[in-house]
């Protein structure tokens, strides 16, 4: 119970400041309410010529406008998920497709019972909150330097859990008889980035209040990810034989890329100088050669030995993907795990990615300073 | 021609006092080494009796998933033993001892002033004592009857052993469990069914004239430890099979008739049986090579024989030269097996990288040197260690030539890891000691203070 406490808390954490930022634009929606509310007390022509002072005022001096904002943003960092998920889908293919092939090849002698539970979680989405500070140099065109931030963990929980007796004839052993639980939980992926951007803002007003913008923005995207699991296997048989390990590892890594950004947006004005605005768009972002270190434990204990653990293995070095194939007469296998194999063993690795890419949609305010 | 005759006669008498002047000596050297380590303490301490020869008659039913076997082990108590033990597991899980006899003597197994079940701290291998003192050099006799269940899935008879877990062929019949207790293996299976059967054995293996049954009997011939011994009953109508003869050796193999292809496992031994002898020797097992070609992955290596998979194949012909003749002394010794054989395979990369002089760990020294079973970082941290000691050798070749040094020179002499780094050190003059005390005694280990190759070579010299 404290677990799923903890682990709503943290989710709230997370997006804390996206509602904050809600609120306040909810706050400022109001006040502008109670603001028109003030100024249908005056007649039209009054307000219309306080608008228009205002506009005119507006066009004769750049300005320079604060912009704060929160949203949602689509993720597939796919090149963590291929790695991180590299596991499960071994297990898969070992335990699940391996069970399955041998109940119908050999329905007469190879009977389990017991399944997966859980998958893995990817990460799809975020909630990027940011800030820019915008000079419009026209009536029209403005350029921006702002800061964007976005993170997100997403944590799996999957077990494998079998009874299994097997006396498939064509068999090494014959005969086995065993209860085999694996368990992947946590498994816990997280990816940050940090985005300086630079901006350029075209604006088309469609009314006194409204107007409609379209943006380029570029800059440097500085990534993070983390990935750590722990993995426990436990395998007891009819021979009072019994095994246990346990691995427990976290990768992190860092690394700067790119970034590049367009989309439109509409801005209403709600007050004189405090605008609220909506905007979409897609980002490309993604960071290469990301560099960090690993952190390996393993330990072993079986029915003949008491738990003998290895000494911690750390190292560091640029993250790449290695392909592993394998083929068994229940199938084939491949996959790509994830490791700082360049630093380690050399082996030649794809080169690992960290690509935070995705459609936003942003809401935020604007003030304007004269 | 007299003279001569009194010639000839003067150097026969010359001859054989220069003879016995030299036998002599070599049974002094014996008795000074036959001081006991405390690991041979140790060892006789938990096995109790060095048996010379086993001798089973199976009957087999398959239509009823059972097997009688009628058992008789010949042997002498160790070293300041008296109290006689045996490992046999079935008549720990189910009733299945018929009849027991010590001496002639009937035991009842469920007397607990006849016998009595123990255990050794260390190892979770129980053992049936025997509660009867004997005395020392002199040959004593156990029999026992007893029945086996089989599984009723498939009347496949064979063994169950998996060294990895340190389940050996006290599944099977009454012996020790035990890499260091080498004998005589002589097993006769006799199958009572009308459906001709297929036997795949070690060692040495005839068909017996027999009207009532169909008879094999496999000899071991060479004294060998009973997890290495292999036989496997079938039946013939599912199999098919074949004999031939590769670079001299006869090699046999029977396979399921829809299972794995015996000519494709042929041509894997085709080429690589040639590879060992060039490279380690002779082949060791003057009878050859038996394969029972699985098609599920994995494999066990035996004495002259596997079941094995295809892709496991070649992995368990080379454990016929270190795992089934150069073997370990103990359980957690057997780690260099796999180690050399996994070293053997992977070397061939010239980016195979050896063991980080900084690795610490206690995977050998962690067990017990009493406990079944080894840890299964043998095949790859041990593989890594393998390539260290060849790195400091030279090379892939260098290694290669120790190894067969070690195989023509040590086989059927089992030895600990310090015995292997003994021999390392006479061969070479490398010192690997502390190296290994770090990587698999966490840094800590008793080194001992005898030396297991001098041990080791008396041993052998005496088989001679």
């Amino acid at each position: 119970m404290m677990n799923i406490f903890k682990k709503k808390y943290q989710w709230f954490l997370r997006i804390k400041h996206f509602l904050v930022l809600i609120l306040v634009m909810i706050l400022m929606a109001s006040v502008n309410s109670l603001y028109a509310y003030s100024y249908h007390q005056e007649s039209d022509s009054q307000i219309q010529h306080k608008f228009q002072k205002q506009r005119e005022q507006n066009n004769k001096k750049n300005k320079l406008i604060f912009e704060f904002y929160g949203g949602y943003s689509t993720l597939n960092p796919s090149d963590l998920h291929t790695g991180a998920q590299y596991s499960e889908n071994f297990y898969d293919w070992y335990y699940e497709d391996r069970y399955q092939h041998y109940s119908s090849a050999y329905s007469d002698y190879f009977h389990f019972t017991g399944s997966k539970t859980g998958e893995f979680q990817k990460i799809n989405n975020a909630f990027p909150i940011g800030f820019r500070i915008k000079f419009s140099t026209s009536q029209r065109v403005a350029f921006s330097l702002g800061f964007q931030y976005i993170s997100k963990e997403e944590i799996s929980n999957i077990k494998y859990s079998y009874q299994v007796r097997s006396a498939i004839p064509d068999e090494p052993h014959f005969v086995e008889d065993y209860t085999r639980v694996i368990e992947l939980s946590p498994l816990s992926i997280s990816i940050k980035g940090y985005t300086p951007l630079l901006g350029i803002h075209y604006g088309i007003p469609l009314s006194r209040s409204l107007l409609l913008e379209g943006f380029v923005t570029g800059g440097l995207l500085f990534a993070r990810f983390r990935f750590n699991g722990t993995h426990t296997f436990k395998e007891t048989n009819i021979y009072e034989y019994w095994e246990e390990s346990i691995e427990e590892y976290e990768y992190k890594g860092k690394g700067i890329g790119y970034s590049l950004g367009t989309g439109v947006r509409a801005e209403w004005l709600a007050v004189r100088n405090i605008g609220l605005f909506i905007e979409s768009g897609y980002s490309f972002q993604k960071a290469g050669r990301i560099f960090g270190p690993g952190v390996y434990d393993y330990c072993y204990s079986d029915s003949n030995a008491p738990q003998i653990c290895e000494p911690t293995d750390s190292w560091e070095g640029y993250w790449g993907l290695s392909s592993v194939s394998l083929s068994r007469e229940w199938g084939e296998f491949s996959g790509k795990r994830l490791g700082a194999y360049r630093a380690k063993t050399k082996v030649a690795v794809k080169n690992f990615h960290l690509d935070l890419s995705g459609f936003q949609l942003r809401i935020g305010l604007s003030i304007q300073i004269r | 021609m007299r003279f001569f005759k009194y010639i000839f006669f003067c150097f026969l008498i010359i001859f054989s006092a220069l003879s016995s002047s030299n036998q002599s000596v070599l049974a002094e050297d014996l008795e000074d080494t036959t001081t006991y380590s405390e690991l041979d303490q140790l060892l006789a301490e938990t096995f109790r009796i060095d048996i010379k020869e086993i001798t089973v008659t199976f009957d087999y039913y398959p239509d009823d998933s059972y097997a009688e076997g009628k058992a008789s082990i010949i042997f002498q108590m160790r070293l300041g033993q008296t109290i006689p033990l045996i490992h046999f597991d079935p008549a720990l899980r189910y009733d299945s001892i018929l009849e027991i006899k010590l001496n002639g003597e009937h035991l009842n197994f469920y007397d607990t002033s006849d016998i009595q079940v123990v255990e050794f701290e260390g190892s979770t291998q129980k053992a049936i004592e025997l509660q009867r003192t004997l005395p020392q050099n002199i040959d004593h006799t156990l029999e026992i009857n007893y029945r086996l269940f089989l599984p009723e899935d498939y009347p496949r008879f064979s063994p169950v052993v998996h060294d990895l877990q340190g389940r050996g062929n006290e599944e099977r019949f009454p012996t020790l469990n035990s890499p260091e207790e080498l004998c005589r293996h002589i097993l006769d299976f006799k199958v009572h069914c009308q459906k001709p059967y297929v036997f795949l054995g070690s060692g040495l293996v005839k068909k017996m004239d027999s009207l009532s049954t169909q008879h094999w009997r496999l000899e071991t011939e060479q004294e060998v430890a009973s997890y290495t011994v292999m036989f496997v009953l079938v039946p013939e109508e599912d199999f098919v099979y074949e004999e031939r003869e590769i670079n001299g050796i006869p090699v046999r193999m029977a396979a399921f008739e829809n299972g794995d292809s015996i000519d494709e496992a042929f041509a894997q031994l085709e080429e690589w049986l040639p590879e060992l002898e060039e490279n380690l020797g002779p082949f060791p097992m003057p009878r050859g090579l038996s394969v029972f070609l699985t098609s599920i992955y994995g494999g066990m290596e035996y004495y002259g024989a596997t079941i094995s998979s295809l892709e496991a194949l070649k992995h368990e012909v080379f454990h016929m030269y270190f795992g089934c003749s150069t073997v370990g002394k103990t359980y957690r010794d057997t780690w260099m097996d796999e180690a050399i054989n996994e070293w053997y395979e992977h070397s061939v990369d010239p980016d195979f990288y050896s063991m980080s002089s900084s690795y610490m760990s206690n995977w050998v020294g962690g067990r017990s040197p009493i406990s079944v079973g080894f840890d299964s970082r043998a095949y790859n941290e041990g593989s890594h260690i393998m390539q260290a000691v060849a790195e400091r050798l030279g090379g892939r070749q260098e290694m290669i030539a120790f190894l067969s040094y070690l195989h023509l020179n040590y086989s059927f002499a089992p030895f600990t890891t310090f015995g292997f780094l003994d021999y390392l050190k006479s061969y070479s003059g490398i010192d690997m000691k502390n190296e290994f005390i770090n990587w698999l005694y966490n840094g800590n280990a008793d080194y001992p203070d005898y030396t297991d190759s001098y041990h080791e070579l008396i041993k052998k010299d005496l088989r001679k």
